[in-house]
């Protein structure tokens, strides 16, 4: 049974009110920092994030802007130097008009297997031959750096006998499947840097394959074979 | 008229604890006036960010719709900056590439009487064989290739005469 105020020792009564409003400021306190100020510093948090994934946007934005007149140009050029399959028949034809357009015959041309495969970059060596002479091979040899498909020269034999010159040439010609992911939305995106912007210059001499796209034709009227 | 307390002096408080209990409370409602301060500061405080944060998210959307309307340029972009990693990864692999550079060095110090026999070039080898008509010829072409510069080392792999053709030389070249 509680003890009457009354019944308490006046030294006791007399702290009573002030005890009873420190325990009041304690409890309010308590709850204040349990509840409101953790509440506060995980909102803050959410703010920071907020205004770092803002700048993040705007800057990827400013960036896309900036490129997207360039981009297809050099998603043409860069998909022709590497591209998504194996490209042997498209540099067996690069082959041929380059050893034309130097004066050489161009022959025992053979295609081995893709090495690297599952790799992020494969490969398929390309052996054959050319005849002509000897400064025409040379240059040959020395313009095959500037052919696309992206290619390197692992071997050249060059013979000269009875007046006749022929080379004997392994190459390794490169493909990589395409990416098939986008970067999420709110991860950063790199301009292109001083080097890459070289690559791409030094790729806009190269000689690329003569492509040619096909248009449909509409449906046309077939005559009956039994009329 | 003042007041006359006519409870005994036992049945009140003593004077220090009264004073003590009055520090208190003043203490106490000063502390509460802190705190109602602080808290209406939080509130405020919790209003400004809950506001700035809705902003926030409204203005990343609206850039996350225009970055969407660019998607076509980002894949694009995502393309090149994938194969020109590709092609820097094939510029750096070995190659007879640096090797045919310096075949040709070596085939413009050939001349009328010379003849480039036989040439291999492979990763870090470069190996040609000539045949030289007379030894004039043949201290010019060695001191053409020694003077050019481009080799750290050159060997000398054979050396013979054929009296039907001349000098032949066998040489290999190292820049590194």
């Amino acid at each position: 049974m509680p003890v009457p105020k009354k019944m308490l020792p006046p030294n006791i009564q007399v702290f009573i009110v002030p005890m009873a409003l420190l325990v009041a400021l304690a409890f309010f306190s308590f709850i204040a920092f349990k509840f409101g100020f953790s509440k506060i510093s995980e909102q803050r948090g959410k703010l920071e994030e907020a205004k770092k994934n803002e700048i993040v946007l705007s800057q990827k934005e400013s960036v896309l802007r900036q490129i997207q007149g360039q981009v297809p140009a050099y998603v043409d050029t860069v998909a022709m130097v590497v591209p998504e399959k194996n490209p042997s028949l498209m540099m067996i034809t690069q082959l041929k008009n380059l050893s034309l357009a130097k004066g050489l015959t161009l022959g025992d041309i053979k295609v081995g297997s893709e090495v690297g495969k599952g790799t992020t970059l494969s490969g398929i060596d390309i052996q054959f031959d050319v005849d002509g002479a000897m400064p025409n091979i040379i240059d040959f040899l020395t313009s095959t750096k500037t052919l696309a498909p992206v290619s390197s020269i692992e071997r050249a034999k060059i013979n000269q006998a009875a007046g006749v010159v022929r080379a004997e040439i392994e190459m390794k010609v490169y493909f990589a499947s395409f990416p098939e992911r986008l970067p999420s939305l709110t991860d950063p995106v790199r301009e292109l840097t001083a080097d890459e912007k070289d690559i791409l210059t030094k790729l806009s001499g190269f000689t690329f394959p003569a492509t040619s796209v096909f248009t449909g034709q509409p449906p046309s009227f077939r005559e009956n074979p039994f009329n | 008229m003042s007041a006359i307390n006519l409870l005994p002096s036992d049945l009140l408080p003593s004077a220090p604890l009264i004073r003590t209990a009055n520090f208190l409370k003043s203490i106490v409602t000063v502390s509460f006036v802190i705190f109602i301060l602080i808290l209406v500061g939080s509130v405020a405080f919790f209003t400004i960010n809950s506001l700035s944060l809705r902003s926030s998210t409204l203005k990343q959307e609206e850039t996350k719709n225009s970055i969407k309307s660019l998607e076509e340029t980002e894949q694009g972009l995502v393309l090149v900056k994938d194969r020109l990693a590709k092609i820097k990864e094939v510029y750096a692999m070995e190659s007879s590439s640096d090797e045919i550079d310096r075949l040709s060095t070596v085939y413009s110090q050939v001349t009328e009487g010379v003849i480039l026999s036989e040439a291999v070039a492979a990763k870090d080898k470069l190996e040609t064989t000539y045949i030289v008509s007379d030894s004039s010829l043949l201290t010019r072409l060695m001191a053409g290739i020694v003077t050019e510069g481009s080799f750290k080392r050159i060997d000398l792999y054979s050396f013979g005469f054929n009296p039907n053709v001349g000098y032949i030389i066998s040489l290999g070249y190292s820049s590194k």
